[in-house]
């Protein structure tokens, strides 16, 4: 059947993606490459058809010299690590409820997992409506109550862990859907097994159930780890980076640098450095994958 | 479990649930709420008092906010993106399930990694590329965009039902002088609409749900819905009332689509087609 024209004749049907790989993937990250490694010659004209010299790794200097570069990479770390520590725990503590307690009616696994399906933009404008000093539910809650108000958004403490607050609300369910699938995919003869020998919950729980699910629990994390390197819409809308740059994350760094400053070519390095990221992380995950699919066949 | 005695769970786990359906129910139940409530009582008490439903913030959000060419605009990039991605995507995967060459896995490993790229970090070249193009600021721009990102999903999807389709049925189709083409377009396509339809729903909820693309992109001339509803908040006081009358316009299609999409996952990739074997 495969003689060498029907092989051939495949060719064409892969044309159209790679058209677009190439012209909207590919060609923007190798300019994006060359606007972070030359200056333009017209200090004004930002644009790729200017005369550009070779500035070798400048930009990536000035990028490093700046507090507010360093400033965002820890920021977006502290919220990585805390926005994926808090969402497992949630994400594994209403997976293994669920799994014990079959009774549940199913439109409370619907409603809990709702957050996910609400639009980035909807969600943060949801919050900043929700923290807004003025007009938001919560200050008329601590009015009622006749506590001190508060507007979380302004604080340059509190409108980071609101930020993380938003995104737990809307992000934990993702996780949950993986590690819930995981855990019921798990055998359940060794849990039997465990139970004849008298384990209660709680040893059933850590000695038998989650080391099991320890493969999924790694994809789930790297998979998190990848979306909050992505995490942009949310923030700038509801707090902008601010106030200050107390919530400026790497993407929201880059965002700023290149469209408010018109930093090109330290924007273009900060845009190659988190590609980077994105692509190791990517490679981590994948590797991942293949190791905890290898393990499962075996 | 059938063998061991029931488990009666502690009732601080319960209580941990009942407090967690509460906290991701509510905001959702305040967007609601909000959208349908009069201006007046919303200035008085905010979210606690009520005096009944009024549709005064829709109206205001189509006669005097006039939402609805950008959100026009929206429909129309989230509609023409799909088509675009499932084209290409299916496309794609009937080639990567099919091609038996060293470029397959070059592909292959290109799609998956484009599609965990962080979008941000293409934004600033997208928008230079785009400007280089003339398509900076248009509604064919950014549905290019849309689909150059959603596509590789929609190629990962439809993969295992273009796999599943028998080679029997392709044989028999060449077989009576179909030619490739003919046979991808009459027996491949049509058994994988399950598959199609799944990945046509995934590429147009991403695209409606695209700011940041929105943002750099576009912006001046062609403007999207979300894009718009963010810029109902200013400095000097946020009217909330139709800006969540927005969210639910926006929210609409996302859980109508996302419950279809439910019940076509339940689909499987193939069933009949050859009989025997």
């Amino acid at each position: 059947m495969n003689t060498l024209r029907s092989q051939r004749s495949i060719i064409a049907f892969v044309i159209p993606g790679c058209v677009l790989l190439t012209l909207l993937i590919a060609w923007p990250i190798v300019q994006s490459g060359i606007s972070a490694l030359t200056i333009s010659s017209n200090q004004h004209d930002n644009t790729l058809d200017s005369s550009r010299i070779f500035a070798g790794l400048s930009h990536f200097k000035t990028l490093v010299s700046q507090v507010a570069f360093w400033n965002s990479l820890a920021l977006a770390a502290l919220f990585t690590v805390s926005t994926t520590i808090l969402e497992i725990l949630i994400a594994v503590s209403v997976a293994l409820f669920l799994y014990f307690q079959k009774t549940l009616p199913r439109i409370v696994e619907v409603l809990l997992i709702l957050p996910m399906f609400v639009l980035p933009v909807v969600s943060g404008l949801t919050f900043r409506y929700i923290y807004d000093p003025n007009d938001g539910p919560l200050s008329f809650l601590f009015e009622a109550l006749g506590w001190e108000p508060l507007a979380p958004l302004s604080d340059a403490v509190w409108a980071f862990w609101a930020v993380v607050l938003q995104d737990i609300w809307r992000m934990w369910p993702f996780l949950f859907l993986i590690v819930y699938a995981g855990l019921k995919a798990l055998p359940k003869s060794s849990q039997e097994a465990a139970r004849m020998d008298g384990a209660n919950t709680r040893i059933l729980i850590t000695h038998v159930i989650l080391p099991a699910l320890r493969p999924t629990l790694a994809i789930a994390i790297g998979l998190k780890v990848m979306e909050s390197l992505k995490v942009f819409t949310e923030v700038y809308v509801m707090t902008g980076g601010g106030p200050g740059d107390s919530t400026t994350l790497l993407s929201l760094f880059v965002v700023k640098q290149a469209f408010h400053f018109f930093q090109v070519g330290p924007a273009s390095a900060a845009s190659i450095l988190l590609l980077a990221l994105g692509m190791s992380l990517a490679w981590g995950i994948t590797r991942m994958q293949n190791r905890a699919a290898a393990l499962g066949s075996k | 479990m059938t063998t061991a005695k029931p488990l009666s769970l502690p009732l601080v786990a319960k209580i941990f649930i009942a407090l967690l359906l509460f906290l991701q129910v509510a905001p959702v139940a305040i967007i609601l709420q909000t959208a349908f409530k009069t201006p007046r009582s919303l200035l008085e008490s905010g979210a606690f008092s009520f005096d009944g439903w009024t549709l005064t913030n829709f109206h205001r959000l189509f006669v005097e906010q006039s939402l609805a060419p950008d959100l026009f605009n929206s429909l129309t990039i989230a509609t023409s993106s799909m088509l675009m991605s499932i084209a290409c995507g299916a496309l794609m995967a009937y080639a990567l399930t099919r091609w038996q060459s060293k470029m397959r896995k070059h592909l292959l490993t290109t799609l998956l990694v484009s599609r965990l790229l962080p979008p941000v970090a293409l934004a600033l070249p997208l928008f230079l590329v785009l400007q280089q193009l003339s398509l900076h600021d248009t509604l064919l721009g950014l549905a290019l965009a849309h689909t150059a990102l959603n596509f590789p999903l929609a190629t990962w999807i439809l993969m295992p039902f273009m796999d599943a389709v028998p080679r029997a049925l392709e044989e028999a189709s060449e077989l009576d002088g179909a030619s490739r083409y003919q046979t991808f377009l009459h027996i491949i396509l049509p058994v994988s609409k399950p598959g199609l339809v799944v990945a046509a729903l995934f590429c147009f909820l991403m695209s409606w749900n695209d700011f940041l693309f929105s943002l750099i992109l576009a912006g001046s001339k062609v403007k999207t819905a979300p894009l718009t509803l963010n810029g109902y908040v200013t400095g000097f006081g946020t009217e909330w009332g139709p800006l969540c009358a927005g969210a639910c316009v926006l929210l609409l299609p996302v859980f109508a689509l996302s419950f279809k999409l439910h019940q076509h996952m339940i689909a499987s990739p193939t069933q009949g087609g050859v009989k025997g074997d």
